[in-house]
């Protein structure tokens, strides 16, 4: 965990300094693409392997889109209570 | 994008289904790799934005109530999953407090020791990124701006920021942006947390 970070950090300290040419920046965003579509592949070449998760598919499919729906409806309400809040005081400025 | 993912997904799972159990341990190792390129790479993309991280000075402590309203209420959410599926509650609230960022989330939990929650955590999370896509225009014409923000959570830094400063204003995007990466700084730090 600490690794993750650390690697963060570290990037977020080349970013924050400029150390990249434009056209690095450029490359980038394309490879963070090509990293993130290699992670997906190799995620699901796990979950491939793994007997359980794929006996279990679909109790799984629906268990992932339960979590998914009441995550967004509790962030939708917190925020929908903050949002009087938040807006109140932008008014007084 | 997300499509793009989920066949990526599907092409992965397939190939893990035919290949010998042998390569497991490389597997292992390759995702581990890719998952640091990612993190440094997203790190980079964080950094380049002085010019929004001065601004979240200038907005102050009040920008940080989207971002940790979002946390909260998808805590919330994990914890009234863990009632409705009868789960772990350390784990439900594992697996929201993923808040969208679907290829972190899901690698911690497997790392972790526990595949199926890993799974789940990826696919839920995916989900909630294509369930942003649907709910944003309704949320920025039916409710109010920081509403739209709400189900973005961790994604609202890239995949899903185009769509909400398409529906809302551009005061409302630089917020949007500025809560999605303080969410996406608080994944790795919340999921290990109850995992």
């Amino acid at each position: 965990m600490a690794k993750i970070i650390v690697v963060l950090a570290i990037g977020f300290l080349i970013g924050y300094k400029n150390i990249l040419t434009e056209k690095g920046v450029k490359y980038n965003a394309k490879l963070q693409t090509v990293w993130l579509m290699l992670l997906v592949f190799f995620m699901g070449i796990s979950v491939g392997q793994n007997g359980e998760v794929i006996s279990n598919l679909p109790v799984i499919g629906l268990k992932a889109a339960v979590y998914a729906v009441l995550a967004v409806l509790g962030s939708i309400l917190v925020i929908r209570l903050l949002s009087g809040l938040l807006s109140e005081k932008e008014e007084k400025k | 994008m997300s499509i793009v993912i989920l066949l990526t997904l599907a092409a992965g799972i397939l190939v893990g289904i035919f290949l010998p159990q042998d390569f497991g341990g490389v597997i292992e190792n390759l995702s581990s790799i890719m998952l640091l390129l990612l993190i440094f790479s997203v790190g980079i993309d964080i950094g380049l934005n002085r010019e929004v991280l001065r601004r979240i000075k200038r907005l102050g402590v009040r920008i940080l109530l989207i971002p940790l309203g979002i946390i909260a209420g998808s805590l919330l959410g994990g914890a009234l999953a863990a009632v409705v599926l009868r789960s772990d509650l350390r784990e439900s609230l594992a697996i929201t407090s993923g808040l969208g960022w679907y290829s972190l989330s899901g690698i911690l939990l497997t790392e972790a020791g526990n595949p199926v929650a890993g799974s789940i955590s990826f696919l839920s999370n995916v989900i909630r990124e294509m369930i942003t896509f649907v709910a944003v225009p309704f949320l920025a014409s039916h409710m109010n701006a920081y509403c739209a923000i709400a189900p973005a959570g961790a994604t609202a830094m890239d995949t899903t920021l185009a769509i909400i400063s398409k529906h809302t204003n551009s005061q409302t995007a630089v917020i949007a942006f500025v809560s999605g990466i303080i969410c996406t700084m608080a994944v790795p730090v919340l999921v290990p947390l109850f995992c």
